[in-house]
């Protein structure tokens, strides 16, 4: 009977986290599609501003790294929490951050410029002589941000957009957590209800959120001990 | 792989993939094969199945973002993944909102409890 009492605190135990999860899952849910319309809001008002095919799938860069990954660490019993973390170019991208280099026009220096006249060989000379490094290298930290495939002068509402989705990655990390929280739970919950029930079937306890009711007349002698579960079946039957 | 981190993948239409990747999801790996999907009108259901299989199948995978109505197509796909890696994440699109009774996840919760167990 200890066994059962136990069984049943574990199942209530259960139970409630698993409805705790459900609603931390649901407040988490919200937030992220708030942030993902968000998102899109400033994704709209962005292509007002650039034009529409300005911001689509065709604007994507040929070379992709990712800013952000996430990190999967089981936490037992088949639970895996996820957890987001920067990728390798993230501290480059926080330098760029600083001083965002897709707001530059131009060469940095003014003496690139090509002019037309007599000293116009020597000051395309000059800078190659003092600067061998390709612009690329230079900026290969902007490169890396997304931001630049659209353009190197970039509305603000372009930055709110990757704002939003980067907060919204965020919140979908905490959501896989909860997502294998509630399905670790779930199968602990089952498991224990098996468990439960070959208890009370074995036991003969009957019913097992209820004292044994005195089995119906003509349940008894016969076939003898008849668990609850097998003559409530039948009398449902009939 | 797994010291840096998994991947987040993205099956959606063109907003939600540009979205994510402008926070900075994106990855083209050394074989050009991205960790995303643009899913248009004339993307077909096999492409669209094929594709989140792969994902799947791929370990520098570790969260799958799809939107729920491609996810409406491909359900038997997802309702067979029972795994807890990668995960998947049902969300909104911009034409169809996040719909509760949907998500195979909650559908699993709800599911446990039948009318024997609550007897």
């Amino acid at each position: 009977m200890a066994e059962l009492a136990a069984l049943s605190r574990e199942l209530d135990e259960r139970l409630l986290h698993l409805l705790e999860a459900l609603e931390t899952l649901q407040s988490k849910r919200a937030a992220f599609n708030s942030r993902v319309e968000q998102g899109w809001f400033s994704l709209s008002k962005s292509r007002f501003a650039m034009g529409c095919k300005s911001v689509s799938a065709l604007q994507y860069g040929a070379r992709m790294e990712p800013l952000v990954r996430v990190q999967a660490r089981e936490a037992g019993s088949g639970q895996f929490v996820f957890q987001v973390i920067p990728g390798e170019s993230d501290p480059v991208l926080d330098t760029a951050e600083e001083s965002p280099a897709v707001d530059e026009i131009g060469p940095p220096e003014q003496v690139l410029r090509r002019r037309k006249g007599p000293g116009y060989m020597e000051e395309v000379e000059h800078p190659l002589e003092a600067d061998p490094t390709p612009p690329h290298s230079q900026h290969g930290a902007s490169a890396q941000d997304p931001l630049t495939w659209f353009g190197i002068l970039v509305p603000q509402s372009l930055r709110q957009a990757q704002s939003s989705f980067r907060e919204g990655i965020l919140l979908a990390g905490e959501i896989a957590t909860l997502q294998s929280d509630i399905e670790a739970t779930q199968t602990q919950y089952q498991a224990l209800l098996q468990r439960k029930r070959q208890l009370v079937d074995r036991e003969g306890w009957g019913c097992p959120w209820s004292p044994p009711p005195p089995p119906p007349p003509h349940c008894r002698g016969g076939s003898g001990e008849k668990s609850w579960a097998h003559c409530t079946r039948r009398h449902q039957l009939q | 792989m797994a010291g840096r981190g998994k991947l987040i993948a993205v099956l959606g239409d063109e907003d939600t993939v540009t979205g994510f990747l402008l926070g900075g999801v994106g990855e083209l790996n050394k074989h050009r094969k991205p960790n995303f999907l643009v899913v248009e009108k004339e993307t077909s259901l096999t492409e669209i199945e094929e594709t989140f299989r792969s994902f799947l199948s791929r370990d520098d995978i570790g969260i799958v973002l799809i939107n729920q109505f491609i996810a409406e197509l491909i359900r038997h796909a997802i309702d067979a993944h029972t795994r807890s890696l990668p995960a998947v994440l049902e969300i909104p699109s911009k034409e169809h909102p996040y719909d509760a009774a949907k998500d195979s996840i909650l559908r699993r919760a709800k599911g446990m409890f039948t009318a024997e167990d609550l007897r």
